[in-house]
């Protein structure tokens, strides 16, 4: 298990990915549960993303959808959920921010993630087949850089940090498939 | 005989014959070794030539060499930066495997335990894992022992940075047909 802060969770989050991407290259079952009550498309620094390898290809990436469409193009399953730019619009939060979380929606479904949706979500985690990191970050530029954050990485190996990633799969499933609602047209209309 | 052999026999007479011209170029080739052979291969800037500007010249031609003629070599920089004329550089594949090979030598570590990887990583601020396997269930069983190991370091604090996994390549080695796994890990 390590503690991880706004010093370390970008860092957890391309590596978790970047794994995906290795292990559905090679046909292993690869999957991601980004779950984040906000979510906002941004810029990964060059020092993450740099990767070694003659297995897969990550010199394109740029942006954290980039990422994510590496892994879909991989034939990993991406599963998302997160809060309705509609039902954001009910809140006080700035129409702009809204906008932006319609933008990276749209463009992760059209890339083939699903996405669904929860009105009262507040927790944020990502689970891959390797691990799962959980904790106060929301999946936007503030969230990864710039709040104060703090959380846990289980890795998917051995002992009690298994047992802990294991709870944290079951959750974001659960949550996924029994307590979302699948997104619809009018969820993003206000992108356009 | 196919045609690349001939160019590689060609090439080797030539540095044979260079040698023997040119002592002190070929001695300061052999110095700086496999894991500089890169910079004395693109040209004028990239080693001292105020002694004599045309040394320079000589490093570049003798280390612009394609060892096996591998149909995957690769043209780099075209064109130097630095001054306007062109520089023709064709690199074997072969030639940067064994760059990158010379530069992890150190780092690189077999059937590593927890705390000789930390302490890599505290020296080298990088560390390569490798393991090597012939049969399919074996290489299933290696790629999941390298993958716990790289999993339970992701995030972790070394010095001042954190644990990074920074690249993972296969490798095959044509005579015993083995399959080399490396797996890297470095502190940002």
């Amino acid at each position: 298990m390590v503690h991880v802060t706004e010093e370390n969770i970008s860092l957890v989050d391309v590596d978790l990915l970047v794994s995906e991407c290795i292990r559905a290259n090679r046909r292993d079952s690869a999957f991601a549960y980004l779950v984040s009550p906000f979510i906002s498309d941004f810029r990964i620094p060059a020092t993450l993303i740099k990767f070694a390898s003659n297995v897969i290809n990550v010199s394109d990436v740029e942006r954290i959808s980039d990422l994510i469409g590496l892994l879909v193009h991989y034939e990993g399953k991406v599963y998302v959920v997160a809060r309705s730019p509609l039902d954001l619009e009910q809140t006080t939060i700035a129409r702009s921010f809204i906008k932006k979380q319609a933008r990276i929606l749209s463009q992760l479904h059209q890339r083939g993630c699903e996405i669904r949706f929860n009105p009262r979500l507040h927790a944020k985690a990502t689970v891959t087949s390797q691990g799962a990191v959980s904790g106060s970050f929301n999946l936007t530029e503030s969230g990864r850089f710039f709040n104060l954050e703090e959380g846990h990485f289980f890795p998917n190996s051995q002992g009690e940090p298994k047992k802990r990633y294991e709870k944290t799969l079951a959750w974001a499933k659960g949550l996924f498939e029994n307590h979302s609602r699948p997104l619809t047209e009018s969820d993003i209309t206000i992108v356009r | 005989m196919q045609p690349f052999e001939n160019e590689i026999k060609r090439k080797l007479r030539e540095l044979q014959d260079k040698a023997k011209t040119h002592h002190r170029a070929s001695k300061r080739i052999r110095e700086y070794g496999n894991a500089r052979i890169f910079p004395i291969g693109i040209g004028y800037h990239a080693v001292d030539y105020s002694r004599e500007p045309r040394e320079a010249e000589r490093f570049k031609e003798s280390a612009n060499i394609c060892l096996h003629g591998c149909p995957e070599c690769i043209s780099i920089g075209r064109k130097c930066h630095l001054g306007s004329f062109f520089e023709k550089y064709g690199i074997s594949k072969l030639v940067l495997d064994e760059l990158l090979n010379s530069l992890i030598r150190e780092a690189t570590l077999s059937n590593p335990s927890p705390s000789q990887i930390l302490t890599a990583l505290n020296k080298h601020e990088f560390v390569v894992l490798k393991g090597s396997c012939n049969e399919q269930q074996n290489c299933q069983e290696l790629v999941n022992n390298l993958n716990t190991q790289v999993l339970e370091l992701i995030g972790q604090k070394v010095n001042e940075g954190h644990v990074k996994f920074a690249g993972h390549w296969v490798n095959m080695d044509f005579v015993s047909g083995e399959l080399d796994y490396y797996y890297m890990l470095k502190v940002i």
